[in-house]
């Protein structure tokens, strides 16, 4: 039997709308997370109302979950900078604790 | 001046780093030049009300956001604003008040549009004494000034210094850089040269192979080189040598930490750091749009080989800031240079400060100035400065105590005399009664002018429109009812055009020659393709920049024209090579000096040929160019490829890169590269577990370990392995629709467009291009929609898949039936020449061969009326030309080299209308009007009209915002003359040989002469459809909320059953607009025409 263990990082989700999308992940090039996913989204609510996006046509408007996961140790620079841009754009951000096998492959130190 | 270098946090370094981001907002979006793309220079600004953020762009980037009042005033003589709408705007700002002026009662509303149409503001104060004296009416104005000066405030130079201080201490970094301030008081020249050594670096950094010596050491980033590179290179103008060397070696490595060290030295208050960031960003706003450009696309070949972004731009831009006006301030003033440093100086010398102002100015007098200018070269100018102040107030303070009433006085008599009043009036009013007046004129200053211009302008354009559009429709259904049909008749053809304004002449006359309908539809068709075509190495994105590709599509020979490609590749890669060869002459070192002698005569060819016979010389060299590469008839690749093609596509393409490796690596080949070894290579690097035995044999010069490391790089460098062939794979996989794909393009493009039943035999798929001669913005007048490409692939994909059976069979399942007689054609119309090309007609049935020929007749007359039509818009032509010689003229334009104004391109662009082609049938747009045909009885639910306008809608916003911004101030938003347009590394174009990267529309290409021939007006969209499927399309997007509410956009609804107009107001309601009543009508043609006339 192999022996799989598991070893806890940081997840960090962010809402935003397309037209930030690059801002979103040059931040966290500069941090050097190794790497991010990013999800469409059809359809949302926030304080500013209701939001949809056409999966095919959504173009300027279109809103995107980025999603990336990092050593704990990266989670408050990431918080700085999203504070910033959350000052002057809608949308949220979330950190949540997950597990991940290969924590060299995240960027995590052995 | 030394720094410790400070260690900032990475959570400081990123804070600032979001911030030049979001400082970066005034920024207009902005691509490189070969994809010109029309954009809204404030799009990012657009969460603003249009006013604010005009307010805000003026602030930083000094633009202005309207014409000038004079402009407006001449379009109001000319008849194109009318007094209705000016009285329109008026009325709601003055509220019936008024004032009893002798025996007459004034309402606010008259004085307020007499200040409007005339302009009635007293001259500068410097001239205002000598015009007085010199004015026929001196006594007038003389009793006037006294029998108001009681009610006057009077001002003294005191009281103005104080007022400079608090307006400067706000406005310093806020809207006004240290660099500025320092030029504007100390009289320094610093922030031109901060410019242009920025100019130079930037325009040395981001060439792309334009530069016959490119700046070495690029990959070092822009900081980077800069740094290492200032350190060797002679010391800038205004630097002194050893202290600048020192502030260059204490520079920390990141650009973040230098930026928040400048920020710290200078004290910039916390608050105000966004305001000072985005002034630098916009002081150079086209290097630095571009900058950003390059910083969001980081795939972008050249940045990932040479990065660059806005932080680094920023932190050499602040050193030279800090280090200048450090020296500047010590120099002239001996202080240290800081946020609060200069506030308190300001604020403890404001007499001093206010007379260096002024010298600023010129406001002072010759002798005070000569004084003032030779106390800067003493040793220690500051304290003698105080006293030179003192002399200056006193002499100032002569000037101050008349000038209030005389300026008042003035404007009163102009006043006066437009509104008919005589001085008598003026003198029996009261003072009081005269000082309201004089309020309601510095309420409504000159500056707040060009708001309610804008607003009658726009008033007038949109009564006209609606005008025009009711009077269609009654004519219309007035006609039906008449002769009443059983049913439609079927078309002759149908014709689908690009949305561009420039379709709108087109079809008019098409529909006008033959029983044509014409469709207006986004000209890519909804293909998100991905475009290679078969002559070119690159692949074009076909599709609004906005958007992301989904398919690739390739063009590829018929498999009749197979044999001929051979030659076809060959052709392309000798022209290629020779034009290589020919540049490379041309830019080395030495080459030049014996290719002048040698080839010089060769090039003296097309240098005369093009200036004097530009067509015919065009006609031979395109003879010759089609000689050496034949043309081969080709065809797209529609389909997706099955697992088998694809995996052999896989396989050949790893087995080309090998035996590419092979050939740069050891220099083998012919027999030596046998297939084989190839083949046996290739499966061993994609197996570890393989041998390299096999190889020995085939390579007996080379050593196992040559053999081994060889391998290796096969597998790292050039991805030879399992995971590079399956990403591979799936890229090709993407190549190509599948069926559901195709079914769901046509379906969704036929019911926007609301074409589901009554289809022609012919059906025209028309996409449009343009052809210019040295235009560095010839992708400007291609088509948007496209990516500012030319859209005959989109045609071509579209057709090919409307014409498949069995997209047909599905597509009737799903409701549409399209006939079996009905054929789709492609087509690019040339927009400079007016020619429509249908393109695969090898496709077209022989059944339709009649159809086909009378369709191209009326293509060619069509065209040929449209010529006629646009030439009687260039200004330069002065007689009327016929149909012919229009056609003749229009393609000697195309042709010519040194013509700046191939086509007036879309100028004049102002209303959007979204609607069935019935309601704008036979009325004359004027080539104004953006036009989507749609029918919202075949969109229930509205889900069509939402993707109309949340995506065609901001490509029509873009192109009218350009086009505004460009008319309004072509220095700071357009890209000035063409005249003066230097290509600058292939990115963009500067004016002369150093500036700032111009970014939006050339003169010649919104203005006439001096004037200006688009007209600048906010995009009027019409929709044809329920109120309350709008709202809640608008309810459901941010877009819409501030495209309508904040009022870059205006709308209007046609209710098709009341027949009945509705305007969208800012505040989100709608109200209706007055039918027309029948009796106007034939008032109406007569003024209309009267204004077609005034127009051209």
């Amino acid at each position: 039997m192999v022996d799989i263990s598991l070893h806890s990082m940081k997840e960090v989700r962010v809402v935003v709308s397309g037209e930030q999308r690059s801002i979103v992940t040059d931040l966290l090039d500069r941090i050097e997370a190794t790497g991010y996913t990013v999800i469409a989204i059809t359809a949302g609510k926030g304080h500013g109302g209701v939001q949809e996006s056409h999966f095919m046509f959504g173009g300027v408007e279109s809103l995107e979950m980025i999603m990336t996961v990092v050593p704990e140790e990266k989670v408050e620079p990431i918080l700085a900078g999203l504070r910033t841009l959350f000052s002057h754009h809608s949308g949220v951000m979330f950190v949540s604790d997950v597990a991940v096998s290969r924590r060299e492959y995240f960027g995590k130190a052995l | 001046m030394l720094e410790e270098i400070d260690h900032y946090s990475d959570s400081q370094r990123l804070e600032l780093q979001l911030q030049v981001n979001i400082a970066s907002e005034i920024l207009a979006p902005y691509w490189s030049i070969k994809n010109f793309v029309h954009h809204n220079p404030l799009h990012e600004i657009e969460y603003l009300h249009f006013e604010e953020a005009l307010t805000r762009a003026q602030q930083l980037l000094g633009g202005r956001g309207y014409l000038e009042n004079e402009t407006y005033r001449r379009f109001y003589s000319q008849g194109r604003i009318s007094s209705e709408s000016i009285d329109t705007v008026l009325s709601s700002s003055s509220q019936g008040a008024s004032v009893t002026l002798g025996s007459r009662t004034v309402a606010k509303f008259e004085v307020l549009r007499t200040h409007l149409l005339h302009g009635v503001s007293a001259p500068a104060s410097e001239n205002l004494y000598l015009l007085i004296d010199r004015s026929p009416q001196r006594e007038n104005i003389l009793k006037l000034a006294n029998h108001v000066n009681a009610i006057l405030e009077h001002s003294t130079a005191e009281l103005d210094a104080q007022r400079f201080v608090q307006h400067d201490t706000k406005a310093i970094t806020r809207s006004l850089m240290f660099s500025q301030w320092c030029d504007v008081t100390l009289g320094s020249n610093l922030t031109q040269f901060i410019n242009d050594e920025l100019t130079k670096w930037c325009a040395a950094f981001v060439d792309e192979g334009q530069a016959a010596w490119e700046l070495p050491g690029r990959e070092k980033t822009l900081y980077g080189v800069w740094k290492s590179l200032s350190l060797k290179a002679p010391c800038p103008d205004h630097c002194e040598n050893t202290s600048w060397l020192a502030v260059l070696k204490a520079m920390p490595d990141s650009p973040e930490d230098c930026i928040l060290q400048v920020i710290n030295d200078l004290e910039i208050p916390e608050s105000h750091r966004k305001d000072y960031l985005a002034l630098h960003l916009a002081a150079l706003p086209g290097w630095t749009a571009f900058l950003k450009w390059r910083a969001q696309h980081s795939g972008y070949q050249w940045q990932q080989a040479y990065p660059a972004d806005l932080t680094q731009y920023l932190a050499i831009r602040l050193t030279f800031e800090r280090y200048l006006v450090n020296r500047m301030c010590q120099m002239r003033l001996g202080i240290k240079a800081s946020y609060r440093n200069i506030t308190s100086y300001m604020e403890d010398n404001p007499l001093v400060y206010f007379m260096l102002r002024q010298r600023f100015e010129n406001k002072l007098t010759v002798a005070l100035s000569q004084k003032l200018d030779r106390l800067w070269l003493r040793k220690n100018p500051a304290k003698d400065l105080q006293a030179l102040a003192l002399q200056f107030i006193k002499q100032a303070n002569d000037n101050y105590c008349d000038k209030a009433s005389r300026s008042a006085a003035w404007e009163l008599l102009a006043i006066a005399n437009c509104l008919k009043l005589s001085i008598q009036d003026l003198l029996e009013s009261s003072p009081e009664e005269l000082r309201i007046v004089l309020n309601w004129l510095k309420e409504f200053p000159q500056k707040d002018h060009g708001k309610v211009w804008l607003r009658a302008m726009e008033t007038n354009y949109q009564e006209r429109l609606v005008d025009q559009i009711s009077t269609s429709i009654k004519t219309n259904s007035r006609s039906r009812t008449d002769n009443a049909e059983p049913h439609e008749p079927r078309p002759q053809s149908q014709a689908v055009f690009c949305i561009d304004v420039r379709s709108e002449p087109f079809r008019r006359h098409l529909e006008s020659v033959g029983r044509n309908e014409t469709l207006g539809f986004a000209g890519f068709f909804i293909c998100f393709i991905r475009f290679q075509s078969i002559d070119s190495e690159h692949e074009t994105d076909q599709f609004p920049v906005i958007m992301k590709p989904r398919n690739i599509v390739r063009e590829v020979p018929r498999p009749s024209e197979h044999h001929k490609l051979k030659r076809f590749r060959a052709g392309s890669e000798l022209l290629r090579s020779t034009r290589t060869l020919l540049h490379n002459l041309k830019e080395h070192f030495i080459t030049p000096f014996v290719t002048v002698e040698s080839l010089g005569w060769f090039y003296s060819l097309p240098f005369v040929f093009k200036t004097v016979a530009a067509l015919p010389y065009q006609k031979v060299t395109n003879w010759m160019r089609r000689f050496v590469k034949s043309p081969v008839a080709t065809t797209l690749t529609l389909d997706k490829l099955s697992h088998a093609e694809a995996n052999e596509m896989v396989i050949g393409n790893q087995l080309a890169i090998i035996r590419k490796a092979l050939q740069e690596r050891f220099s083998l080949s012919g027999a030596s590269l046998s297939a084989d070894l190839v083949e046996m290579l290739r499966q061993v690097a994609m197996d570890e577990q393989k041998s390299v035995d096999g190889l020995k044999e085939k390579l007996p010069e080379l050593s196992t370990e040559e053999i081994h490391s060889f391998v290796q790089d096969l597998r790292l460098e050039y991805r030879i392995i399992p995971r590079g062939a399956s990403n591979h794979l799936e890229r090709i996989t993407r190549t190509g629709f599948t069926l559901e794909e195709q079914v769901f393009t046509i379906e969704t493009a036929l019911r926007m467009m609301g074409l589901t039943d009554n289809f022609a035999r012919i059906v025209l798929i028309c996409g449009h291009g343009s052809t210019s001669d040295n235009n560095p913005f010839e992708s400007a007048l291609d088509c948007g929609a496209c990516g500012g490409n030319e859209g005959q692939a989109n045609a071509r994909t579209f057709a090919a898949m409307a014409n498949k059976v069995q997209v047909r069979e599905i597509l009737s399942e799903k409701g549409i039936n399209i006939p079996a007689d009905t054929h789709f054609v492609p087509a690019q119309i040339n927009t400079t020449t007016d020619v429509v090309e249908l393109l695969d007609l090898e496709d077209a049935p022989t059944t339709h061969r009649l159809d086909l020929a009378r369709l191209s007749d009326d293509l060619e007359e069509a065209s040929r009326l449209t010529s006629a039509e646009r030439c009687r818009q260039f200004p330069e032509l002065t007689d009327r030309l016929t149909p012919r010689q229009a056609a003749s003229q229009v393609l000697q334009r195309s042709a010519d080299w040194s013509q700046v104004r191939p086509e007036w391109g879309l100028s004049g662009n102002a209303s959007f209308i979204i609607a069935r082609r019935e309601i704008t049938r036979a009325i004359n747009l004027e080539g104004r009007a953006f036009l989507h045909s749609y029918d919202y009885l075949t969109d229930p639910g509205g889900k069509l009209l939402e993707i109309i306008m949340t995506a065609p809608q901001v490509v029509t916003q873009w192109i009218n915002m350009e086009h505004y911004f460009s008319a309004v101030d072509n220095e700071v938003y357009g890209s000035g003359s063409k005249v003066y347009h230097n290509v600058a590394g292939q990115i963009g174009v500067m004016s002369g040989t150093k500036s700032d990267l111009r970014t939006g529309l050339p003169w010649q290409t919104v203005m006439s002469g001096n004037h200006p021939y688009h007209i600048p007006l906010r995009l009027t969209t019409v929709v044809e459809a329920p109120r309350s499927t709008i709202d809640e399309i608008i309810a459901r997007h941010d877009l819409l909320k501030r495209f309508y509410h904040n009022e870059w956009v205006y709308l209007f609804a046609f209710d098709r059953t009341e027949e009945q107009f509705y305007r969208y107001s800012a505040a989100g309601r709608w109200q209706g607009i007055p039918a027309l009543v029948e009796e106007k009508e034939i008032g109406l043609k007569q003024s209309t025409s009267t204004i077609f006339n005034a127009v051209s």
